[in-house]
């Protein structure tokens, strides 16, 4: 799953047309979703990027190390406007702390640092892009994922020569409509992270089954999800059958330890 | 090989970070405050990261050279370890950096000079008496020299100081720069060794064992003191004939007489770096098989491990003289 955020309606909607989401009914934060993407619309600033994130990770059932994406408008002093970048540093204009997002074969995407503000500003200072959510949404992130699976794309929608106040909601939804591209790269990007991460620590089906099959302690569980793990890697998974006979979860725990029990390691 | 160039604020304009990045030049780089920002902060995978690892050039403020632990040496009585990078370009299973670190990043330490300064304060606390420094501890002592360049700057220091030894752990090899230079002779140049089998399954993105004993040959013709470190020792079903197998090609080519050191030690590791290893690494068989933990260390079981260690160590003793031969356990 792909969980994106965004400020305002108006940014997400270009995305939320070309995968075809479909509105959550009775949300405090709006959300848009398919089998594979969420978008959660925040509102402007790090107070409800924050509480939006949360939203959506508890009503996405708490699931741990899903991919999220922060998209959206920025100032630059001098990028033109409609420009993309990836975002390599965030920097919080009120703290100082600093979040530096993975970085990943971009291909031909532009990369910048960015910061964070609590107001919107007209002074631009060097080449860096302004935003008012990505600190909140990097140190948010971090405690629902790993830094591999989180990304940060902003387009320029103001420069010194074209201010803040000329932006409205349509000028904002055609622009990302019309360099939509950069932003489903990225989305595609993520897909193959998660998939990659999902292909690793994905949940084993075996051990779902068991936990259905038979109760097991917190502590139980762990023992026999490292045991299913290790029996599946040494013994090739043989004479599972004989698991059936098992009445408890003391038993199963100790069947897999038999089979785990002077098995012959090869390399 | 490297994604991305992390510098320091404080050593952007360090002479040697200069040269760094003329090298990677192509590559997107990233001024930060602290490497550890990057290297330290929590929620990252380390697995995944090693597939697209960045550099990070920093500057390092204290704990330059440290006390090397227990067992960690060849004889001498004063051993010593410092670390001018963090983490290796190789990926060998059983290492306990990914267990250890955080990030699979790449980190040097560009003020190669406090480093000198404080080998020369510990040589000279010991005056009139022999001193080891391991470098390969945290990192592979040659692996990233071609950036680094470290081992250029290094050697003058202890040219000046000949109660001092250097050891290079490695396993790279990349040894025409020591090839060409005038043999150093308080520098051990020691490599890791393991089976084939072993090589090929678990120490992922380094040179073959042929390649290895070459880079050894080369060297030991050149006259360069050579170590060999079979450490850690990898139990499989096969391990007596692997490891028979290993000591025999080894020997058929090095001249035993005039090897400087061979060690041997157990696969061991501390239980918290193996709990985030197995995390990091759920389907790696070496970690699915029988070990055991004592301690607050994990290893093979007691009984298994010291029938490997006596087995290799009579293997290794009939080639080599035990005065050559430093148990690691």
């Amino acid at each position: 799953m792909i969980n994106i955020v965004c400020a305002l309606h108006c940014e997400a909607k270009p995305i939320v047309d070309f995968y075809k989401l479909s509105a959550l009914s009775n949300c405090i934060f709006p959300i848009y979703s398919s089998e594979q993407i969420n978008v959660v619309v925040s509102g402007i600033g790090r107070v409800d990027t924050a509480a939006a994130m949360t939203y959506l990770f508890v009503k996405t059932l708490e699931q741990k190390n899903n991919a999220w994406l922060n998209y959206g408008i920025a100032g630059h002093k001098s990028a033109a406007l409609g420009t993309w970048f990836n975002v390599n540093k965030i920097t919080e204009d009120s703290t100082a702390l600093n979040w530096y997002p993975s970085r990943f074969q971009s291909g031909d995407s532009l990369t910048a640092s960015l910061k964070t503000v609590d107001n919107p500003i007209s002074q631009y200072e060097s080449e860096k892009l302004y935003d008012m959510e990505a600190s909140a949404f990097m140190a948010t992130a971090l405690k629902f994922s790993s830094i591999e699976l989180i990304q940060l794309m902003k387009i320029v929608s103001d420069n010194e020569e074209n201010h803040l106040d000329q932006i409205n909601k349509k000028h904002v939804q055609l622009l990302l409509k019309d360099n939509i591209s950069p932003l489903i790269n990225i989305i595609n990007v993520l897909k193959e992270q998660k998939m990659e991460f999902d292909n690793i620590y994905d949940v084993d089906e075996l051990y779902v089954e068991i936990l259905k099959k038979w109760h097991f302690t917190q502590y139980q569980q762990k023992e026999i999800q490292r045991l299913i793990q290790r029996w599946k890697l040494l013994c090739n998974s043989e004479h599972i059958d004989q698991l059936e006979k098992c009445q408890d979860a003391k038993q199963v725990i100790a069947w897999f330890k038999e089979q785990l029990t002077d098995v012959t390691v090869a390399f | 090989m490297i994604s991305t160039l992390y510098i320091e604020k404080e050593v952007l304009k360090a002479e040697r970070v200069l040269e760094i990045r003329q090298r990677f030049e192509h590559l997107e780089t990233i001024e930060c405050d602290f490497y550890g920002e990057i290297f330290n902060r929590k929620a990252q995978n380390f697995r995944l990261q090693k597939k697209n690892p960045a550099l990070i050039l920093a500057k390092k403020h204290k704990g330059f050279v440290l006390p090397a632990p227990e067992s960690y040496g060849i004889g001498g009585e004063n051993n010593y370890y410092f670390s001018h990078m963090m983490n290796c370009i190789y990926d060998c299973r059983y290492c306990f950096l990914q267990g250890m670190y955080r990030s699979a990043n790449y980190v040097v330490f560009v003020n190669y000079e406090s480093f000198a300064d404080e080998i020369r304060k510990v040589a000279q606390q010991h005056a009139g008496e022999p001193v080891y420094f391991f470098s390969g501890y945290d990192c592979d002592s040659l692996a990233l020299e071609p950036v680094t360049k470290f081992i250029d700057f290094i050697f003058p220091v202890f040219e000046e100081l000949p109660d001092a030894f250097l050891e290079l752990r490695t396993k790279s090899t990349q040894v025409r720069g020591l090839l060409d230079r005038t043999v150093l002779d308080n520098c051990i140049v020691a490599f890791s060794l393991s089976p084939d089998n072993i090589v090929k399954s678990l120490e992922a993105k380094t040179a073959s064992l042929d390649k290895r004993i070459e880079a050894l040959q080369k060297l030991q013709n050149k006259g360069w003191k050579i170590g060999l470190r079979f450490d850690p020792l990898i139990y499989c079903d096969s391990y007596q004939e692997d490891y028979v197998c290993l000591f025999d090609k080894v020997f058929s080519v090095l001249d035993a007489e005039a090897i400087h050191s061979v060690s041997l030690g157990g696969f061991r590791m501390p239980e918290k770096f193996f709990k985030n290893m197995v995390k990091l690494y759920p389907d790696e068989k070496l970690f699915a098989s029988t070990l055991e933990e004592n301690d607050g260390m994990v290893s093979y079981a007691k009984e298994l491990e010291q029938e490997m260690l006596e087995y290799c160590e009579n293997e290794l003793l009939k080639y080599l003289p035990r005065e050559k031969y430093f148990p690691c356990f």
